[in-house]
């Protein structure tokens, strides 16, 4: 794997890895639905965010796919599982919260996996 | 008494390019404060910190960091020679560490990246082991305020882990993030220290909780154990190996397999059991004695020495193959306690606290606390003379020429010598506490005054062994030659105290252990000692 590549892993592990899981991972355990609800649009809408700027993990997945192209069918499944909560936020039924983790969270772990075949490949 | 800084709500600043953990602190921690500077959430880049922080330090009580910065080239700080741009945004968090150590050493850090992450930068575990510095693993709400809280209390109290009080010292300081890096893998390390500063239980609480070995933690102490019977006890035996073993035992190597396992005063171990020593510290296999097959075993080794294990070899007491083989590099002396007087004040401060949380005296305490109108529970803080008043809770006001005398007593017990003598002092002010409430005296005050000479009542057990008090009406007279070396001068005076002390308790090794080590379970390792030193138990019994 070349050096770019790994890069635009690692970067990736940091942007959705870590950021589609964190703002329901720091919310309370008792957290009300409407919290819940604006966490996970945080995580999916707001996904890298900072004082200046705004961008939604769908914009994020796009451009690393543009700069990697599509090679691990394994992420593409987990990012789109985890995209896939956008519909939820859309609709009127509580939120499951555990397996909005679950399924964000997965992300970070199949990265995570890519990142440990990548050093076996050093 | 070191001044001790603590807000009412420990004040976090987040070093972040993002607003996620910020708004965590601010929106779910209503336990501490969320500093922001120039009316900012969060500073946003390394540069930012590094210059609020200079102008406002002292504002801040934790600093919460994260790894990844997206900020402009000319924003960053740099990482390492020939980083890419990319690498120095990914592991910016460490060089924004790196120089908040460097100036504000004592500012606790927070760092949020999975440790597998850091050491991709921090290789020889340099920034992890730093005083004051946190990583946190794997981001969680709780594991957050668990970890902010910690840091926080650390700032305040001084460095404390797991029960064990490293203090400020920078001696102790270097040797806890020296610790951090030997703790990896399973290497052996090697820790050298008078009696009572701390081996065994550094071994226990640091390095083998800090080796992600999943094993047993196991102890074996050389002096307490016949040398016969060392070979059985280390290596296991089988049935009839020897008489009264009357069913397979596993050894201590067995037992620590896939754990740690301590080994006290390895210096004692017995020159045939050394060799065996060194073949199990080769092959990583142990035969059990009377046994025909050897038993494979993953375990790493801590050896604890109350001398320094290079001399014995130097005198020829211990294989110098052994000594290659426990590896010298991994060799870690934990100072005396004289030698960090800065640390006297924060250790007695947490003695003096714990020792009222124990059972015995917690009682005592509630008691004290009920008549002072406090509620039970209420914590017992250490006072000097007018000292600064705690903010809470009783106090336990000692004279400033009683705080002078501990600050210049030598410590020959060290830690371990400090915390019982002040166990006592608790016992005893607790107890003449009760009695008056119980002969109707009203208290008026939640202070609770050390009576003056019960300091050097209680040093006098320990002065003798080189106190201020050996010059004083009880001294002992030492002879020794101006031909001999530093290490006989010191030989001989231990040997002369220790024929005084048999002949002043009459033989009895349990109260000589309690007079020299504050344990009378110790008698076995006075009486190796004696052996040691050449002293013939039977010469010295009156006949």
């Amino acid at each position: 794997m070349d050096a770019a590549l790994r890069e635009a892993l690692s970067d990736l592990q940091h942007d959705l890895g870590k950021h589609l899981r964190l703002p329901l991972a720091l919310l309370p355990r008792d957290a009300p639905d409407a919290e819940v609800r604006e966490a996970l649009a945080t995580a999916l809408r707001r996904t890298k965010r900072s004082a200046r700027e705004s961008k939604p993990a769908r914009a994020i997945w796009a451009a690393f796919v543009a700069e990697t192209g599509d090679r691990w069918p394994a992420l593409r499944a987990a990012v789109e599982r985890a995209l896939s909560w956008e519909a939820a936020l859309d609709g009127a039924d509580p939120i499951d919260r555990a397996a909005a983790e679950r399924d964000l969270g997965a992300v970070g772990e199949v990265l995570r996996g890519l990142e440990r075949e990548r050093d076996g490949d050093d | 008494m070191t001044t001790e800084r603590r807000a009412a709500r420990p004040r976090v600043v987040v070093i972040d390019d993002g607003l996620a953990y910020a708004e965590a602190v601010a929106k779910h921690m209503p336990e501490v404060e969320l500093v922001r500077p120039d009316g900012q959430p969060c500073l946003g880049d390394g540069p930012a910190a590094l210059d609020w922080l200079a102008r406002n330090a002292d504002h801040a009580d934790v600093v919460l960091l994260d790894m990844q910065f997206d900020v402009p080239d000319d924003r960053l700080l740099p990482l390492a020679d020939g980083a890419s741009p990319r690498r120095t945004r990914r592991f910016q968090g460490a060089a924004i560490l790196r120089e908040v150590r460097r100036r504000f050493p004592e500012l606790p850090v927070v760092l949020l990246t999975a440790v597998e992450d850091l050491s991709l930068v921090d290789e020889s575990g340099e920034l992890a082991g730093q005083s004051m510095t946190y990583v946190l693993d794997g981001e969680d709400l709780d594991a957050l305020r668990i970890r902010l809280h910690g840091a926080a209390r650390d700032a305040a109290m001084g460095l404390e882990e797991a029960g064990l009080l490293w203090g400020r010292d920078p001696q102790m300081l270097a040797l806890r993030r020296r610790l951090a890096v030997l703790a990896r893998g399973s290497m052996p390390v090697i820790l050298e220290g008078e009696t009572g500063t701390g081996k065994s239980y550094i071994a226990e609480r640091f390095v083998h909780a800090n080796s992600t070995r999943r094993g047993p933690f196991v102890t074996v102490d050389l002096a307490t154990i016949p040398s016969d019977l060392v070979p059985a006890h280390l290596f296991g035996a089988t049935r009839g190996a020897y008489t009264g073993a009357i069913a397979d035992r596993k050894g201590m190597f067995e037992l620590a397999d896939g754990g740690t396992l301590f080994i006290d005063e390895i210096q004692n171990v017995p020159a045939e059991v050394q060799k065996q020593l060194l073949l199990v510290l080769q092959d990583r296999r142990v035969r059990p004695l009377g046994g025909s097959r050897e038993v494979p075993v993953d375990v790493k080794i801590v050896a604890a020495s109350n001398t320094p294990l290079a001399e014995a070899v130097a005198k020829g007491r211990f294989r110098p193959d052994l000594y290659m083989r426990l590896s010298p590099a991994t060799r870690v002396v934990i100072p005396p306690l004289r030698e960090r007087p800065g640390d006297l004040a924060f250790l007695a401060r947490r003695f003096v606290a714990r020792a009222a949380d124990e059972p015995d005296t917690a009682e005592l305490r509630d008691q004290v606390a009920l008549a002072a109108g406090l509620n039970p529970g209420a914590p017992l803080n250490l006072v000097v003379g007018r000292g600064k008043r705690s903010d809470g809770g009783l106090e336990l006001i000692l004279p400033q020429p009683a705080w002078t005398r501990l600050a210049r007593h030598p410590w020959p017990g060290n830690v371990r010598e400090l915390a019982m003598l002040l166990h006592n002092l608790v016992t005893f002010t607790l107890v003449a506490a009760v009695d008056a409430i119980r002969a109707g005296v009203a208290l008026s005050s939640p202070r609770l005054q050390v009576d003056p000479g019960l300091v050097g009542e209680l040093l006098a057990g320990s002065a003798p062994l080189g106190g201020d008090v050996l010059a004083s009406d009880g001294s002992i007279p030492v002879r020794v030659s101006p031909a001999e070396t530093l290490n006989q001068v010191a030989n001989e005076v231990e040997k002369q105290y220790l024929v005084h002390l048999f002949r002043e308790t009459e033989g009895d090794f349990g109260t000589m252990a309690d007079r020299l080590l504050g344990d009378a379970a110790r008698a076995r390792a006075v009486r190796l000692r004696f052996n040691q030193l050449g002293l013939k138990v039977r010469e010295l019994r009156p006949r």
